[in-house]
């Protein structure tokens, strides 16, 4: 399983999580890139950004960073689904499979687009990075 | 009386203003650095749609790997900044005012534009020596 792909699950099992955003083809609007055609908001969306692997004598790590995205009709609703997601990923550790598991932080925001004007806009885009370290033993 | 063999001074400003000085000059070698590697990265062949101008072809990026450079126009934009921060603190920015740097790193509001993330890896990537540039002697 890929990184993203877990993150993806994480927040898609968490019902704090899903009790705030829509469905797609009956699972958790959480996708791995872009939205699908379709997708009605407010939905989540996880964007790679950066990865550096290394070796130690004992293990493998990788330094990751990914970029979760809220999108939403309302500032207030992204504010509180990303408060949810927070509480999933920052400061947590998720095995991935048998020999892997990602210790997660949250290294930048969470920010709003600057451009929205909160009463104006109806596109709301917050979002924050999250630095995953993997450790495979 | 006492002899007076020593004396003591308190060299404690020009100190710290050479220090400030330093860390400046610390922080704009390595937002330097890490611009110069965004360049790099934005100089890179696209692998997403292609796009057709009078004779110009132009590639563009996927979404996830850095914008690919089309007329080099957005790519010349790329600078750094340096600021003092409070007391000891060096600010160093690299990007631009252009609104498109922010559309391209972070995707747009309505999420018509995926994340093309440029200046984040570059400085992931020369992560090593920009921190070794920071890190250079202050005094």
């Amino acid at each position: 399983m890929s990184i993203s792909k877990g993150l993806q699950a994480a927040l898609a099992g968490d019902s704090g999580v899903t009790s705030l955003i829509t469905e797609f083809l009956s699972d958790p609007s959480v996708f791995v890139g872009s939205a699908p055609k379709g997708a009605i908001k407010p939905y989540i969306c996880i964007f790679d950004v950066s990865s550096i692997p290394s070796d130690t004598h004992a293990s493998r790590y990788e330094d990751v960073v990914r970029q979760v995205s809220v999108y939403a009709n309302s500032y207030y609703d992204a504010e509180e689904i990303f408060d949810e997601i927070d509480l999933v990923l920052h400061g947590k550790i998720i095995a991935l499979d048998n020999d892997t598991c990602l210790m997660i932080t949250r290294v930048r925001g969470p920010v709003s687009d600057p451009d929205i004007i909160v009463s104006e806009n109806v596109n709301y885009h917050r979002h924050a990075d999250y630095k995953v370290l993997t450790q495979k033993l | 009386m006492a002899n007076k063999d020593f004396d003591f001074k308190w060299h404690g400003k020009s100190i710290l203003v050479k220090m400030k000085i330093n860390a400046l000059a610390n922080m704009k070698r390595a937002t330097l650095i890490a611009v110069t590697e965004a360049k790099r990265l934005s100089s890179q062949k696209g692998t997403g749609k292609i796009y057709h101008r009078r004779r110009v072809v132009h590639q563009a990026s996927s979404p996830g790997s850095p914008f690919a450079s089309d007329t080099g126009s957005l790519r010349s934009r790329i600078t750094n900044k340096v600021e003092q921060g409070i007391g000891l603190t060096t600010k160093g920015y690299i990007g631009g005012k252009d609104k498109r740097f922010y559309w391209l790193e972070f995707g747009t509001s309505d999420g018509h534009i995926a994340p093309r993330p440029t200046l984040r890896p570059a400085i992931a990537n020369k992560k090593a020596e920009i921190v070794k540039e920071l890190g250079k002697d202050l005094i």
